[in-house]
Formats: C-alpha cells, structure tokens, sequence
C-alpha cells in the first residue's frame, strides 16, 4: 500500500519529528537522504522505519539498500511523490528518509578508554560546526563528544547531515556544565580550555594523559564556570588581522595536537 | 540622522535591482562587485577602504547606537544611499533578522604579483572547493596564520558568494586569493620554486613529519572528488593526515587548517614559544 494522504497518522508523525519537542518525546530521529541514510546504516544504527518513494531515487544500487534496510527489520513505507515532498526537509529529495532511534546522550552511558580523551563543546549552536566537530571527533577516535549547556539537540537534522554519518560512529552526551564537570573529576579526567586570554599555547602543554578539550562559541568563548574550573588554559597562536578561528576549526587543531603527542607517548 | 540625505528607493529601483542581481550571481559580475549586510560586514569593509557602490538603509530596522553612527558616517562620507522600506529590506537581506543596513562594495582583485616571495612561504590551493562556506573558513584561518595566499583552480564557487563572504569573517576583503589554470599554476609554483604538497587519505608520510620550510604550496582537493591527477603528477611531497575513525573524510576546512597550522609551525617557530604567549601571540 502505497500513502497518498496528507492526513494519514504516520505522515503527521514524520513531520512532527522535524521538532525537537516531538524528538525528545517519542525518543526517535529522522535521517534524510541515500548518503546519510548508508552511513548511519555502516555505523551499526538500525532504523525503526523507512519512508521512502522510488520516483525521486537517483542512487543505482536503490533495490539493494532497501533489501538490507527491510532485511534490518525496519518497517518499509511507501509514500507518493506528493506526500514524500511534504515530508522531507531539504529541496530535491532523493526519495530516503528513515526514522532512527534517537541517540543515547547521557553521560553515565559513556564507555571510557584507559587513557580517556573526550571534547566538550559549551553551548554551541550551529548545526554545521558541531558536525564538523563531529567528524573530527571520529577522525580523531575520541572516546566523546559532550555538547555541555547544549542549544541544540544530537538529532537535529541538520547535524545528521554535516557530520556525513559521524554522528553515529562517536559516542554522544548531552549534559548541564555542573554535571558535566562533576563526570569530568569523577573520572580524573584534566580540563584544558580553549581561550584566546590563555598565556600558554596549546603545542606546549601536555595533552597526553586524561584529557577533556573544552571550546565554546566563537562569539562569547567559554564560560566562567569552564575558565575558573580549567586545570590548564591553553591559545592558538594567530598573526595576521584575524583574532580569532571558527569553533569547529580550533577543535581539529587542539585535537590534532592531542592525536600527535598521544601516538608519540605511545 | 543624516538619512534626510538619502534617497528613497523601492522594489523597481535599479540599485535594488542590481543589489539583487549580484546577491543572486543572474548577471555576468565583471567588476567584482558583492553584497553585503549587517553592521559587522560594513564596519570591516569600511575599516578596509573598499570602495562602496551603494549603501542601502532601513531606518526602522536599525539597532543600537553603533548601527546609526555607521549609517551617518556612510551617507556623510558621499556613499550613494538609499532609504528602503522594511519589506525591501526583507527581500535584500538573507538573515532572518536584518539590522537594517546592506550595501553593494567592489572586491579586490590580486594577480601573481600579490603573492610576496621570500625565504619562507606559504600558499594554498584549493581545488574545485564546492562549498562556498569551506572556501570562505580556509581564507580566514590562512590570514590567521599568516599566509600568503590562496591559489583557486577549477572554481566551483564564486568569491562573492555571500555565504564565503560571511564565513571568512572578513578575510576575504584583503587576503590575496587569485584565480587560475591548473597548468598555469604548476608552472608558476614550479618557476618560483616551489614544492607542492597534496594531502590525501594513502599517502605514507604523515603531515606533521614533512618538512615545509622554504616555499611550500599545499594542494586541497574538492570535498567530493579529492585531488585531481594534474595536481598528483605535480607533487613533490605526498602527506596523510591520520584518521581513526570508519569515515575517511576530515571536512576539508579542517583539513586545511591542520595543513596551515603545522607550516606556521615550522617557518615561524618563535611564534610558538611560550614568550610569544605571554607577548599577545
């Protein structure tokens, strides 16, 4: 049977997933597209459904993917053009989009390497930088990534999208800073802040223990609480007429820095 | 308020129009001209002398003291102004919110020339870069280092696109980016003595053990394809940048910015000394 009506339950509910109220409340996420949808599928994420409609697929390998995603033993639904363009949030649909569970995103569900490194990033609000971070953070194979004060949450769309699938490979939480902070010292993990008033750079100091790296939005940087709690502050050496780097591109370099003297100690 | 001075324009007034022709990219553009909106775009076109075409305003939109000072400064320094209604302002502005001021302002050109030759150097190239905002966060995290330039070959995205514009912070009003032929550029690296350096997911040296002193150009190719053979028969050095997760792909802006910190690193060590810290970088 093929869902041809604006009216029908599971289309209200499909749309209703693009709000965050109806995310946090039904414990579900949308994924839209043929390429987000095969890497959150290689992550090892399994889809409650999938809604999809054949005459916009572009993808050759179309049947394939559909076999795997009902093979999963995800519901399949057809819908009409109409309604497929009715639900799905970008221009140009590709005829994907399939309802995941949302994410775990506490902090108690976090698994822990022996030499724990994790990101903080403190009330950061757009959707791409914290999926450029995202990738980052996989490339990187970071034990965690914790939106602390979050604006947003982990199953935004948007976010799916940028990170290209990182979503469902890294581990996330979502915390208040206090919480946060009290996890951070329950597992003797060091603070380093990222801060542009920091009077040590980040290529001199020891990022090779238990270390959290925490930034915050490029307009207001971290908060007191992160700078008074910090065990080390740490800048970015910049020259020119810019005095300061987009959220997401600090990151990969205090990261990257972390990821070279981590393998070097090894 | 010296807004008395501007004159009123609608929707059919031909610098709207043309505010709208150049935000869109439907004209041909030969004058490098581009749109910008917002007091902080503004501010740092007008701090970097570029010469603004058309300034538009929207008096009831305005917000905040430093807004209508910026407006009056416009409009007494001789800039052609306009006084537009909200709802043209609605149409110019892509921000959900405009503040009430936009303008239409010529952007640089650079050449060959621009490009300062010394005993250390640094450039990067960007090859058929898709997405405007990447090409815009890599020409502010070059200026940020201290840079030389930024070579675009097989250009995908135009430099006035407001979304580069915005996310290269204002970067892009004066660093010098220059336009190219891939075979041009090769030759002009390679006359000038330059190693080129492309990065990719195979390569067997890791980016932070080559040895970027002297003139080094660093290749990044698009998001989607990655490097072309052009740019690979050209190579002198061929560096990775290790990944541990099961995407292959950094963003190609961080990409970049790890290439560029790790060359600021080595031509200008005395930056990355503790007193440099202390100093203000």
């Amino acid at each position: 049977m093929i869902i041809t009506s604006a009216q029908n339950p599971r289309v209200k509910q499909v749309l209703a997933l693009r709000d965050r109220k109806e995310r946090d409340r039904s414990r579900q996420m949308r994924v839209e597209g043929y390429e987000e949808l095969s890497l959150a599928l290689a992550s090892g994420a399994r889809p409650v459904a999938l809604y999809f409609c054949p005459a916009f697929f572009r993808a050759p390998d179309a049947e394939q993917l559909l076999d795997q995603i009902e093979a999963s033993g995800a519901e399949l639904i057809e819908v009409s053009e109409r309604i497929f363009e009715k639900i799905a949030y970008r221009e140009g649909p590709d005829g994907w989009l399939a309802i995941f569970p949302a994410l775990h995103a506490s902090l108690q569900a976090l698994q822990l390497s022996p030499n724990p490194f994790v990101i903080v990033a403190e009330a950061v609000e757009k959707p791409g930088n914290l999926g450029a971070i995202l990738r980052t953070a996989d490339a990187a194979g970071v034990d965690a990534l914790i939106a602390a004060e979050p604006i947003t949450d982990w199953s935004n769309p948007n976010i799916v999208r940028s990170s290209k699938g990182a979503l469902f490979s890294v581990p996330v939480a979502a915390a208040d800073n206090r919480q946060t902070i009290a996890w951070l010292r329950q597992h003797n993990i060091q603070i380093v802040a990222a801060t542009p008033q920091a009077t040590q750079l980040y290529t001199d100091t020891d990022l090779s223990g238990p270390i959290a790296i925490v930034v915050g939005t490029e307009k207001e940087g971290l908060s007191a609480t992160w700078l008074d709690q910090a065990d080390v502050q740490v800048q970015i050496p910049m020259v020119g007429k810019v005095n300061s780097l987009n959220v997401a591109t600090a990151t990969a370099l205090l990261v990257y820095e972390a990821v070279r003297q981590r393998t070097a100690a090894k | 308020m010296s807004e008395a001075r501007a004159t009123p324009a609608g929707i059919q007034h031909p610098r709207v129009k043309q505010y709208l022709s150049v935000k869109n990219n439907t004209k041909s553009n030969p004058e490098n001209l581009a749109c910008l909106e917002g007091l902080w775009e503004l501010t740092i076109a007008r701090k970097e002398a570029l010469d603004i075409r058309a300034f538009f305003l929207c008096p009831e939109l305005l917000r905040g003291d430093a807004a209508r000072t910026l407006a009056n400064n416009l409009i007494d320094s001789g800039v052609h102004s306009y006084l537009v209604s909200e709802k043209v302002m609605q149409r110019l502005a892509d921000k959900d919110e405009p503040d009430g001021l936009a303008a239409i302002v010529q952007l640089p050109r650079f050449t060959w020339a621009d490009l300062p030759l010394g005993e250390h150097n640094s450039l990067i190239v960007l090859d058929a870069l898709e997405i405007p905002g990447n090409v815009g966060t890599i020409i502010r995290c070059a200026d940020a280092v201290g840079a030389n330039g930024i070579i675009i070959t097989n250009r995908r995205t135009r430099l006035s696109h407001p979304k580069l514009l915005h996310s290269s912070m204002g970067s892009s009003f004066t660093f010098p980016v220059i336009e190219a032929q891939v075979d041009e550029a090769i030759d002009w690296l390679k006359e000038h003595d330059f190693r080129i350096v492309t990065t990719d997911t195979d390569a067997p040296v890791n980016y932070r053990q080559a040895n970027y002193r002297g003139r080094v150009a660093v290749v990044m190719g698009s998001e989607r394809y990655g490097i072309v053979k052009e740019w690979h028969q050209a190579a002198d050095v061929e560096v990775s940048i290790p990944m541990a997760g099961k995407i292959d792909s950094l963003n190609v802006g961080n990409a970049a910015v790890l290439m560029l910190y790790e060359i600021f690193y080595q031509q200008q060590p005395e930056k990355f000394s503790s007193k440099a810290a202390l100093q203000g970088g």
